[in-house]
């Protein structure tokens, strides 16, 4: 057996205090000052651990409450309340939800799968990725025995381009020149970060990151320097100008992969670079909208290797009227390359909109190789997706002052978290490799769709 | 010999509100001396001091992750106050939070906290904020008879009376703090007692406590 690839993850606490779900309303005036008070009986001691942060202006009782409801409940004198925190509730926005911030908080900090409880409480469907349930019909088949056990589950994809046959000489020797291919033991890379208060630590942290976990950060070509040298193999520069530099050219030379922004002649810029380094992977940045499965399908047949589609933060296209989600448009893109036999010939990295593990192997479904990860990332690093830092306003979790030392655990204990969600699903599924999940759309239930087939024959086509 | 700050000219430096970009604030910068016999000189201090110092100054960055070398002017140093504004959820605040949290500029010298009630609130909050470099710090609630929780905001006339008392006490001064229990009816409530509350911290000026080192958020 080949030795099985593995994330170490260690807790690694935030910086600064969470911000959390609810917290006590005390009222303090009427106390009584019991003998037993229920504030040295908490089980959790929060009482006793409370610590207020300044700058944060947080107070611990709001985190470290569990919502045991003991103090509330045995107070003589009813003085403890528990409410919902409003700072909690207005925190990112409709698609980046609180839910989904603290979550990606907890699996950053403690690099476990977060359990929600005793039974689902919330909707069966919803926007976006919620309208697509995943296949779980493995799950308790005899055989399973854990998916950290016995059972190898590969999580590897491969970005390049495959050739669709091979010749041999009568002498069975090889004649087919093999594309170059990158292995990537994860199914997500780094993406280029859309916001956030940057600095060369926080990009020395994701790059180090990347290269303990074997995978590629995207990196603007001019921010990389000479400190960026020993992780050079999980750096894919990226380049926003058509032309290359010397410098660039330097870089070109002692990297896997690079990526290029869609432009008309984006192809010469491709040929450019292969002449520099032949052995380099080229991906090329294109903007997912209604016109990207054609430009795809172009770029395929002049010899693209990857192509990376971009959604918007949101997941949504690049649209300006009716844009459709992300699954719908990555689907669209897929499906016009199958028809025409075409999609072993190039890798589709999709990115934007990717907040959870969940959404890595639903996007996988509609005909993905990989992801690119971005906000995610900054969540791991205490990101409040406040977006203080686009209007030049201090972050207030200092994310330019991230350390490696800690940066690099959070996002190990991310990718760890998520890369067991993605077995878990895999394993649920009975596949033994994510690179059969690619397009596998019989493995998930698509709401819109059988809503359709069943109420569609009684009610007609429902309005959008 | 100083030109007129051209905001565009200097644009990686300040934000779209005009005003210095924070991350710059912690960033050394060479400073060149003024005084006749030392102009070629050069001494470093991080940008935060050169701006305490109140005067228009001449600035090179080098090196470092800017890797730019460029000139650019300070304008003349003005106090501008750091606020705490504490608000009640239920309060005039929640109608007014969508446009106040647009006005970038505003948001340049106001942190806000919502709070489930005005209730919630404790001496030491106004503490903690006063150690962490705010120069005031002030209490929105709801009027008298229309608190959520009943009797939250009574609770936080006395509270804001006891850190009163407290910053006194400490030299801070308690009429750094004030709570306001405003009436939903009246539009832009909000941003009216924030604007009242910046004038009167700077008729106060700093914070004592900024003047011996107190972190300055």
């Amino acid at each position: 057996m080949p030795k099985k690839y593995h994330i170490e993850v260690q807790t690694m606490p935030p910086r600064f205090t969470l911000i959390g779900k609810s917290g006590i309303v005390d009222w303090g005036e009427s106390c009584l000052k019991c003998h037993n008070c229920v504030k040295k009986l908490c089980v959790y001691e929060v009482y006793r651990k409370r610590s207020f942060d300044g700058s944060q202006m947080t107070d611990s009782l709001d985190s470290l409450c569990k919502n045991c409801f003991r103090c509330v409940q045995e107070c003589t004198k009813g003085i403890l309340a528990k409410s919902a925190n409003p700072e909690y509730r207005s925190m990112g926005d409709s698609y980046y939800t609180p839910d989904i911030i603290s979550s990606n908080w907890y699996q950053a900090e403690t690099g476990k799968i977060p359990v929600s409880g005793a039974g689902y409480g919330g909707l069966f469907t919803g926007p976006g990725f919620d309208a697509m349930w995943t296949d779980m019909s493995e799950i308790v088949r005899p055989t399973r025995d854990g998916i950290h056990g016995r059972e190898y589950i590969s999580t590897s994809v491969d970005l390049g381009k495959k050739p669709s046959s091979l010749e041999f000489s009568q002498l069975d020797e090889l004649l087919t020149s093999l594309p170059p291919l990158v292995e990537i033991p994860l199914p997500f890379i780094f993406n280029l970060l859309p916001f956030g208060d940057a600095s060369q630590s926080l990009y020395l942290t994701l790059a180090m990151a990347a290269s303990e976990l074997a995978t590629f950060l995207i990196l603007d070509h001019n921010t990389i320097d000479a400190a960026f040298a020993p992780y050079f193999s999980s750096i894919l520069p990226h380049f926003k100008e058509g032309h290359i530099d010397a410098a660039g050219a330097e870089l070109i030379k002692n990297v896997k992969m690079v990526q290029l922004v869609f432009h008309e002649k984006v192809m010469g810029s491709v040929q450019e670079i292969k002449n520099i380094n032949p052995h380099v992977v080229i991906s090329i940045q294109v903007q997912l909208n209604r016109k990207a499965g054609a430009i795809v399908e172009t770029l395929t047949d002049n010899g693209a290797e990857v192509i990376h589609l971009c959604a918007d933060n949101h997941g949504k296209e690049w649209e300006a009227n009716d844009p459709r989600f992300m699954k719908e448009a990555v689907r669209d893109v897929h499906l016009r390359l199958v028809e025409k036999g075409k999609r072993d010939g190039v890798t589709l990295i999709v990115s934007g909109g990717i907040a959870m593990a969940e959404h890595v192997a639903k996007v996988i479904i509609c005909g993905a190789d990989a992801v690119a990860l971005d906000i995610p990332l900054l969540l791991a690093l205490e990101c409040r997706v406040c977006l203080r830092c686009q209007h030049g306003l201090s972050c207030p979790v200092r994310i330019s002052q991230v350390t490696p030392e800690w940066g690099v655990k959070r996002i190990k204990n991310l990718a760890g978290a998520w890369r067991n969600q993605l077995l878990e699903v895999l394993g649920a599924m009975g596949l033994r490799e994510i690179r059969r999940l690619r397009g596998e759309a019989g493995r998930a239930i698509f709401f819109q769709e059988i809503e359709q087939e069943t109420f569609g024959k009684m009610f007609g086509e429902k309005p959008a | 010999m100083y030109r007129n700050l051209n905001w565009k000219d200097t644009s990686p430096f300040f934000n779209d509100c005009g005003k210095l970009k924070f991350s710059l604030l912690k960033s050394l910068v060479r400073v060149a001396r003024n005084d006749r016999l030392n102009r070629h000189r050069h001494y470093s201090l991080s940008l935060r001091e050169v701006i305490q110092r109140g005067k228009p100054i001449q600035i090179t960055r080098y090196g470092g992750y800017f890797a730019k070398k460029e000139e650019v002017f300070l304008p003349e140093h003005v106090f501008e106050p750091r606020l705490v504004a504490f608000c009640c959820h239920n309060s005039v605040y929640a109608k007014e939070k969508e446009a106040i949290q647009k006005d970038y500029a505003l948001l340049q010298s106001l942190k806000i906290v919502e709070l489930p009630c005005s209730g919630k609130i404790e001496a030491l909050y106004f503490l903690k904020a006063f150690e962490d470099g705010a120069d005031g710090a002030y209490l929105v609630g709801c009027p008298r008879p229309d608190c959520h929780y009943l009797e939250g905001n009574l609770r936080a006339i006395g509270r804001v009376g006891q850190a009163k008392k407290l910053l006194n006490e400490i030299g801070i001064g308690g009429e750094r703090v004030q709570l306001y229990l405003l009436d939903p009816a009246i539009p832009a409530g909000f941003r009216d007692v924030t604007l009242k509350m910046i004038e009167r911290i700077k008729l106060l000026g700093p914070s004592p406590l900024k003047k011996e080192g107190g972190r300055h958020a």
